[in-house]
């Protein structure tokens, strides 16, 4: 019976995880760069590299917004933050937003280079640039992703015994194997976590039924009564509305510190004007954002929320967990290394299910199903790598006053992605398109930061002596990259050389009884 | 304080693994008692609370255990990619980290 249940569970592990496995590649590597996407976008937009975060100058973004857009319904003002060194402000007027972005001190008009910069992974991994097609996709690989990491614990043949044990020098598929077990056994309370929290953040989507009976369906108004929003309708009577610079100090002496996060004005210029100060959630794990209402005319306070009700805070815990808005750095960078290590899981896993055919077989008899799975891997894996490093040149490249900038940014990234994936058709032997796709993108990450000197003022040697730290460590980064590619590419090409070594699988078995 | 954990966190991992016989013998090439065992894998297990206790202090109890468990993970995968390389370059890093750890205390 055990042994059935095992073997059932060994078939669902490994067709479960090969066919939502190259999706889940996509996902968690996209997810994984999101990590640090605000550093990213940062990095991509070189004219906000002169910006120093400073006390923002709140009543000329709010003039700012009076010239632009004196009869929009709503105005937002985003004050800068560690994250993102820019004031932003947007507006919005018969249905359309319009941004802009100023100087956080002199509030003066910054017009960066169009691009989507980490927004582009931010919405890969999570909707594919699909819409709500994409959520359910991407929820149906996630439900899979958790059977996959139950059921891969219950087929682990010795966790505790394995807990440490890599074979780097043993057969291929043993030292495949033993990556795969230790990239997911390692940080397993991270892979669950993670995957988990990122299905519950769309619960209206996967699980409607219970907006669909009280809300007929409405999910705004599921998340207004959440939040508790105040809202109230215009008067159709003008009233100037109070200084946004004072509601703003007066907001802190509600919160325990902290900074303020978003100022939005509802009905500006309307006498039932609402003004709505946000505290950045910077400093707990709850993803919760502590909010004063003011009435806009007259500057009374209408409501202060702290949303601290269970069962809300419980879900702003796990939403607090999966977003990573807190100001950790230790952890967002242990986030970003425990993503990598998923990563590895996922592409290991894939690499796996050919390695343990094809040592079952004869390598000349190759099949085609077994060679159809090596291409899509190689052109998943080895193509999404050297697709990203193609984002980032494009973004450095292609002409500032190009039309369409940031969408032909993404443009570059799929035509590269597409090549990649003809590539895998057009070769035969498929350790050397490993090797080439690899290769290819270790060549592009490491010279990127070259690129970067040659492109832009804020390159490594100034980053370093300025002690710019977000952009120093993009570059590092890709330099760290493309060296840990390089050697995979080589490592790859090399047949393997099976070694009768002292830790053989006869040791490991004798030791354990 | 967050290197003193990264310290304990190793050196504990590193203890648990070596009280291991199959990696003990990796490691010094021969086998161990089972009381020597005991007595390392205690001690690793204490490193290991230490580490917990260490970034609750730090951290607060809310991002505390996150982070020890994220430094486990790490610490962790660590470890197991430099044992079958040098298995003894990663035993005197856990003799290291866990004579420089205290040293935390004082910066």
């Amino acid at each position: 019976m055990k042994d059935s249940f095992k073997q059932s569970m060994d078939w669902l592990h490994t067709w479960g995880g090969l066919l939502f496995g190259w999706l889940l590649f996509v996902i968690f590597f996209t997810g994984t760069l999101t990590v640090f996407d605000k550093e990213i976008t940062y990095w991509m937009q070189p004219e906000l590299h002169h910006l120093t975060p400073g006390l923002p100058d709140i009543e000329s973004a709010a003039q700012e917004l009076a010239r632009a857009a004196p009869h929009a319904e709503r105005w937002w003002v985003e004050l800068p933050h560690a994250r993102e060194p820019v004031l932003k402000i947007y507006w919005e007027q018969a249905g359309a937003t319009e941004t802009r972005l100023l100087e956080p001190v002199s509030a003066a008009r910054v017009q960066p280079r169009a691009t989507q910069g980490g927004d582009f992974f931010y919405r890969f991994h999570y909707q594919l640039h699909l819409d709500r097609p994409g959520i359910w996709i991407v929820g149906a690989a996630a439900m899979v992703m958790l059977v996959a990491l139950v059921s891969g614990v219950v087929i682990h043949r010795r966790i505790f015994t394995d807990f440490f044990t890599f074979r780097p020098t043993a057969s291929s598929h043993r030292a495949w194997l033993d990556i795969h077990n230790i990239t997911g056994v390692l940080a397993l309370p991270f892979h669950l976590m993670i995957t988990f929290t990122g299905l519950m953040i769309f619960w209206p989507i996967y699980m409607p039924a219970g907006v669909d009976v009280f809300y007929k369906g409405n999910e705004a108004s599921a998340y207004a009564q959440l939040e508790q929003k105040f809202e109230r309708l215009p008067a159709n009577v003008p009233a100037p509305l109070m200084p946004l610079v004072d509601l703003e100090r007066r907001a802190h002496s509600y919160w325990r510190g902290g900074t303020t996060q978003w100022i939005e004005v509802k009905h500006p210029g309307d006498r039932e004007a609402l003004v709505e100060i946000t505290r950045l959630p910077d400093d707990k794990l709850a993803l919760v954002s502590d909010r004063v209402t003011f009435d806009g005319a007259t500057g009374e306070v209408l409501q202060v929320w702290k949303g601290e009700r269970p069962a809300f805070l419980t879900y702003s815990v796990m939403m607090g967990l999966h977003y990573l808005w807190f100001d950790k750095s230790i952890i967002r960078w242990l986030y970003f290394l425990m993503g990598l290590s998923a990563t590895a899981m996922i592409a290991t896993g894939l690499r796996l299910w050919t390695v343990k055919r094809r040592e079952r077989h004869s390598p000349d008899g190759f099949l085609f199903g077994y060679r159809l799975v090596e291409s899509l891997t190689v052109a998943v894996v080895a193509g999404l790598l050297v697709a990203v490093a193609v984002y980032f040149w494009a973004n450095r490249l292609l002409p500032i006053e190009l039309a369409n900038r940031a969408l032909w940014e993404m443009i570059c990234f799929f035509l590269a992605w597409g090549g990649c994936a003809l590539h895998t058709m057009l070769l035969k032997n498929m350790a050397s398109i490993w090797r080439q796709q690899l290769s290819g993108s270790a060549a592009l990450f490491l010279l990127l930061p070259v690129l970067n000197m040659v492109t832009t003022h804020t390159h490594l040697i100034t980053t370093l002596q300025k002690g710019m730290w977000i952009l120093a460590s993009f570059d590092l980064v890709c330099f760290a990259a493309g060296i840990l590619l390089g050697w995979t590419a080589w490592r790859i090409g090399r047949p393997v050389e099976v070694k009768a070594e002292p830790l053989g699988e006869a040791t490991f078995e004798a030791g354990q009884t | 304080m967050h290197w003193m954990e990264t310290a304990l966190c190793y050196s504990g991992l590193f203890a648990l693994c070596a009280g291991m016989p199959k990696h003990y013998k990796q490691i010094w090439g021969r086998s161990s008692s089972k009381r020597h065992q005991l007595l390392i894998r205690t001690l690793g297990w204490s490193a290991l609370f230490l580490a917990f206790a260490v970034s609750v202090l730090v951290n607060g109890w809310s991002f505390g255990p996150v982070e020890w468990v994220g430094m486990l993970a790490m610490t962790g995968l660590a470890l197991t990619i430099l044992l079958p390389y040098t298995p003894r370059l990663a035993a005197w890093l856990a003799l290291a980290a866990l004579v420089i750890a205290p040293l935390w205390l004082l910066l």
